[in-house]
């Protein structure tokens, strides 16, 4: 299976942990992904705050771009980017006047877009195309006894739930079940994370972060799983200043696919778990073959 | 928060202009879209909030010194010049911009990024630079949230 790439700036960022277990966990279930040549910044929300035809424009690159390199779908791990690229696709559908913006902008380029490419994010390539079952065969050590909070959430499931529910998605909870893992239920799982307020409106921010700590906490969970980078810096990076606000909530956020590399054997040195500002606890050793 | 999302709709609907786009509240909503998916009416709510916040950037109307319009600004122009945002660089741009002495308060977690190898000096950047800036400079102003109108 090929698929065409879109990291999105985080990744090679503040989120780079998340890229570097997301490739050799795709490598390992024969999933092929090719970045895109020369990819532009997808925009996020910030960039939409400021002029919304631009932001579409910024975005109908990428799309144009993944169409040239022919594949089926484009995938983007990125919340944001997600977002932002099905947004423009609905957009360039629904408005004349934004399709007549982009269609200008891709022609001063000599690009082209037909509007076709799905976009769609690595959960969902996971579960829907190569299949629970044939990641359950790729697990060495079984994440027995690890509880963990699956936390999605807005942007993959809000408004564009395209393949699981906008207030109560599962595919996560499946996918890390199949690890051996122990899901613990987390009704907070698609509550906003408080995104860059964290770092412009602290106060604000910071109080959405807290709640989402303390009831994983709560719940008796040892590591909450994330599927988007801003939400893993907001989770893990922010610790010292919420432990003077409200008091500690000590627990570790990690990308889904690194608890993937972990259940399927790779090292965890090549997982980016030394990126973490509260580090998730060593995993008993891989159990001996009988 | 100054008004509340009701509060918003109802001062945009009896064209209180200039308090709708004074307020701090629009710029509040981090776009989890929790209430676009939720209203009974199908009103999109998120994307009222950014079509206010576009129409308050366009005609220079925010609270002085207030950080997130000055976030988006900055993003805006990184992305127009590199065509790619390096987050560190952008949060070192905003401290500068809007309060430098968040720089103090945020060293700890700028050692923990350097610890991490998370923090970012060297921009990233784009190879065809001129033709995104060609693209995005094509497009002529239009109405704020123009798209959203015609889509709801």
């Amino acid at each position: 299976m090929k698929y065409a790439y879109f990291p999105g700036c985080s990744l090679k960022g503040l989120g780079k942990a998340y890229e570097e277990s997301l490739l050799p966990v795709m490598e390992r279930l024969g999933v092929e992904l090719v970045e895109l040549d020369d990819w532009n910044c997808c925009g996020a929300t910030a960039y939409m705050s400021v002029d919304e035809s631009k932001a579409c424009i910024l975005a109908s690159r990428n799309l144009a771009l993944a169409e040239k390199t022919g594949s089926r779908d484009l995938v983007t791990p990125c919340s944001a980017c997600y977002l932002v690229l099905n947004k423009t696709k609905h957009y360039l559908k629904d408005s004349p006047e934004i399709r007549e913006s982009v269609q200008r902008a891709l022609d001063t380029a000599g690009l082209q877009y037909s509007g076709a490419m799905p976009v769609r994010h690595p959960l969902d390539i996971l579960v829907n195309d190569v299949g629970l079952d044939v990641i359950r065969e790729k697990v060495v050590r079984p994440l027995t006894g690890l509880k963990v909070a699956p936390y999605y959430g807005c942007q993959v499931v809000r408004p564009y739930a395209t393949f699981d529910d906008a207030w109560n998605p599962t595919t996560m909870d499946r996918l890390l079940a199949t690890l051996g893992a122990e899901v613990v239920p987390y009704p907070l799982k698609t509550k906003c994370c408080g995104g860059s307020l964290t770092g412009t409106l602290p106060d604000t921010g910071l109080r959405l972060t807290y709640i989402l700590l303390k009831e994983a906490v709560r719940r008796g969970a040892d590591v909450i799983a994330t599927i988007c980078p801003l939400c893993q810096f907001n989770l893990d990076a922010y610790h010292d200043q919420i432990a003077r606000q409200w008091g500690p909530v000590p627990i570790p956020t990690v990308y889904f696919t690194q608890l993937m590399g972990l259940a399927f054997g790779l090292p965890e040195s090549q997982l980016g778990l030394n990126r973490n500002f509260v580090r998730m606890k060593p995993l008993p050793a891989i159990p001996a073959k009988a | 928060m100054e008004h509340s999302p009701r509060q918003i709709m109802a001062l945009v609907r009896a064209d209180f202009k200039d308090e709708v786009l004074r307020s701090r509240s629009i710029w509040l909503c981090a776009s989890c879209y929790a209430c676009t998916v939720e209203c009974p009416r199908e009103i999109r709510i998120t994307d009222i909030m950014y079509a206010l916040k576009q129409r308050a950037i366009l005609e220079g109307i925010y609270p002085k010194r207030f950080p997130i319009p000055i976030l988006a600004k900055e993003f805006f122009k990184m992305v127009h010049s590199k065509g790619r945002i390096t987050e560190t660089l952008l949060v070192m741009r905003l401290f500068l911009k809007a309060n430098w002495r968040a720089v103090l308060s945020s060293w700890r977690q700028g050692i923990g990024l350097i610890r991490t190898g998370r923090f970012v000096l060297r921009h990233e950047r784009i190879e065809h630079r001129a033709q995104l800036a060609a693209m995005l400079d094509s497009d002529v102003r239009h109405e704020p949230g123009s798209a959203s109108k015609e889509a709801a």
